[in-house]
């Protein structure tokens, strides 16, 4: 399938002097489609049933008129369509495709709450990141906050124990046995700070809806306010664990949109940062999800090899956690031999390691048990959701964007996708164990044939004004697909950066896999997801 | 023991057993169970603290709780969002004197890099709705700068000074600067209205007052 078949199998629906090829190279779309709102429920139809997955749907205001684009992608074959609907905000109406797509529920929610944008015939359209008492719409040009923040709390707590209550008093059944359940924001295996309402039938879940934007904290809005290269120390706030990866995603949005291009050097110290990246996170993740499962004993371990790489990271960037490493055309500063040193060293310890765990973890009969059949993702509901990352290809679906849309230069290295077939929790966590070998894979190919030379290319431009434009990048976090689409309007300000984040539809998909299972699988499953919380609220 | 008729240290009228306060202090000061409570970034920092590197237990503050209820400390580890303000007062009310607040990281002493001027979605500052007792600047600060915070508040704890808002900032040696958020006005540190303290030598818990009568 290319992007001819994608324009004559919409032809019935939009004429084809509506489709228009884009350059892949600077935009990130093979097809852009222009149209109208009263389209978008039969286009969404048609790409459903060609097995497209929705990945993005952003908001944004264009003074008088609002845009929605709604990005469609194949999982087999990379084919990146963008629709594309302006309206004028007196016709302030769109059509709701979360029947559709299940995931357009919370993207139509999201840009109800920070547009204002009217969605018709939406089953739940409340605000989704902000509280149910604010009265604006905050991504809006223009837009003054104006609030005294205790005044605020007050008030907030009062209308918060009203919602809290109105959600409890959702119609029971007859039954006795069934209640509510409220778990979170503040519980020790939510991973931050995640409210989730289920609906019980005694030990069963019937319904789950995750509350979320407890940590919402207007890292869209922020991009605004500043210039392009003051919006770099961001990323690596939004997902936390993977800061050198969320690095790259937005680097390289810009430098997609300007044309710059990257030294050879430099391309080889952004594969060896982000994928130790990639471990801390899975060691991470590891030492978490079994604690999740009440073993605590893998945390400290993982914590400890964990350590090693935030050491390393502390060289080459000087910071532990969030990192702002990355540039525009390079990097911040050079690998010191020092790192490289350290790094050949640490490949080695952590295989040996990593053998010690899979003993101490894998074949334990408890853990299989917790983890077996619990929570299995399917195909179809994959595609619905737009989950990606280690949860799709443990449901049998291989596809990686390093592989896909190879960024960088992984495509030189020799590694291959692990997949699984179960699509439950305990293949989840196979594909993660597997994903950290094959990044050693990448990494000691890396270390070995490192060249020298310059880590940044000189001609970058550290301030500039693109032309208008709009652009995607994605790159593969530890969670998933993570991308950002950007529009320039002309100024060395982004007019709009919206981000698609992994967990955002990983965690969608909850409210479908909990359904039936136990309370105590809620944690397991949450866990094998691996949830970063600020990753959902941005 | 010795009787005073002085009712601001117990609280029980004209009677103050202040010795078997200074012992209360120094047990409270020596086993602080801080709630499991993460909002962002710095809550793997304050993971990492009690993790196997840094191994808070040393100090006598690892144990980590999930109730509120069993806990003393509360460490506010990340940027306070308007929706999560009033959770954290709840938690805060819920917790049995007396107790403790650390404010770790900038987000959660003044907003962090996420201060803007018309920010709308946090709370700059989270000494606006509970009283904090240390301040630890950072972004995130270094396990050792959370170790050191709390090391801190065992002092003041122990000087009889802790629980009542009066802040202390902690300053590490290798203390990470928080970078500068655009178009941010207030430099990063304490607002004018912040009632700051420092413990001085001479509030060291063989100097206090009390000691010497």
């Amino acid at each position: 399938m290319n992007s001819e078949d994608v324009k004559s199998g919409l032809g019935s629906i939009v004429p084809p002097e509506h489709c228009v090829m884009s350059e892949y190279v600077k935009t990130g779309f093979h097809l852009e489609v222009n149209t109208t709102f009263d389209k978008i429920q039969a286009i969404a139809q048609h790409f459903l049933s060609k097995e497209f997955f929705l990945e993005n749907v952003a908001g944004a205001d264009l003074g008088e008129n609002f845009q929605v684009t709604y990005q469609f992608n194949h999982f087999e074959t990379t084919l990146r369509v963008l629709i594309r609907i302006q309206s004028s905000w007196n016709q302030n109406s769109v059509p709701s495709i979360s029947q559709i797509y299940k995931v357009a529920n919370w993207y139509e929610r999201e840009m109800f709450d920070m547009y204002g944008i009217q969605i018709e015939n939406h089953p739940n359209l409340k605000r989704l990141l902000l509280p149910e008492y604010c009265d604006f719409h905050p991504l809006r040009k223009g837009f003054k906050f104006e609030g005294d923040s205790v005044e605020d709390v007050n008030r907030s707590w009062e209308l918060e124990k009203k919602a809290y209550t109105d959600m409890s008093q959702k119609e029971l059944s007859g039954n006795l046995q069934e209640y509510f359940v409220n778990m979170g924001p503040q519980h020790p295996s939510t991973h931050g700070v995640l409210r989730l309402l289920l609906r019980m039938d005694g030990e069963i879940i019937k319904d789950l809806e995750p509350v979320v934007g407890y940590a919402h904290r207007a890292d869209e809005k922020t991009a605004e306010n500043g210039n392009y290269l003051q919006w770099t120390p961001y990323p690596s706030r939004v997902d936390y664990l993977a800061g050198m990866i969320y690095n790259w995603g937005y680097v390289g949005t810009v430098e997609r949109a300007l044309g710059i291009t990257n030294t050879e050097r430099g391309e080889y110290i952004r594969i060896i940062v982000s994928e130790l990246q990639r471990l801390a996170s899975h060691l991470m993740w590891y030492g978490a999800f079994l604690m999740d499962l009440g073993s605590f004993t893998p945390f400290l371990y993982c914590f400890q090899d964990r350590e090693e790489i935030l050491n390393m990271f502390e060289m080459a960037d000087g910071s532990r956690l969030t990192y702002n490493y990355f540039r525009f055309g390079g990097l911040e500063r050079d690998l010191s031999p020092e790192f490289l040193d350290r790094a050949r060293k640490f490949l080695p310890m952590l295989r040996s390691h990593l053998k010690d765990y899979e003993k101490l973890v894998e074949k334990n009969i408890i853990f299989q048990k917790r983890t077996k059949d619990v929570g299995v993702i399917t195909k179809e509901q994959a595609i619905s959701y737009g989950v990606t990352g280690p949860p799709l290809r443990a449901s049998g679906v291989n596809y990686d964007v390093r592989k896909a849309e190879p960024y960088g230069i992984f495509n030189e290295f020799n590694w291959d996708v692990p997949t699984a077939t179960d699509g439950d929790a305990y293949a989840r966590f196979q594909v993660r164990v597997q994903e950290m070998w094959q990044s050693i894979r990448i990494l000691e190919q890396a270390l070995a044939k490192i060249p020298e030379g310059p880590h940044n290319n000189p001609e970058a431009p550290k301030r500039f004004k693109p032309e208008q434009s709009e652009t995607y990048f994605c790159v593969e976090s530890p969670r998933g697909q993570m991308g950002i689409y950007l529009i320039n309007d002309g100024t060395d300000k982004p007019a709009r950066v919206k981000m698609r984040t992994p967990c955002y539809s990983n965690l969608n998909v909850m409210e479908e896999i909990c359904r039936d299972n136990f309370l105590a699988d809620v944690v397991c499953i949450m866990g094998s997801l691996d949830i970063v919380v600020p990753d959902v609220d941005r | 023991m010795a009787l005073e008729k002085d009712s601001s240290k117990s609280g029980i009228p004209g009677f103050s057993f202040f010795k078997l306060d200074k012992l209360f202090n120094l047990a409270r000061a020596n086993s602080l169970w801080p709630l499991t409570f993460g909002l962002h970034c710095c809550a793997i920092e304050m993971m990492a603290a009690s993790a196997s590197r840094y191994d808070l237990d040393r100090f006598g503050a690892g144990v980590f709780r999930a109730s509120p209820r069993q806990a003393d400390l509360m460490i506010i580890a990340g940027t306070v969002s308007r929706k999560m303000a009033p959770r954290i007062k709840i938690l805060y009310d819920q917790m049995p004197a007396p107790k403790y607040v650390i404010a770790m990281g900038g987000c959660a002493m003044w907003g962090g890099p996420f201060q803007y001027e018309g920010q709308y979605a946090i709370l700059e500052g989270v000494d606006r709705i509970i009283p904090v007792d240390v301040h630890i600047p950072g972004c995130p600060p270094r396990p050792e700068a959370l170790i050191e915070g709390i090391l801190l508040l065992e002092r003041k704890i122990k000087a009889g000074v802790a629980g009542k808002g009066d802040v202390v900032f902690a300053v590490p040696e290798s203390g990470t600067p928080a970078p500068t958020p655009p178009g941010a006005e207030k430099p990063a540190g304490p607002r004018p209205d912040q009632n700051i303290q420092t413990i001085s030598d001479s509030e060291k818990p063989n100097d206090t007052p009390e000691n010497k009568s």
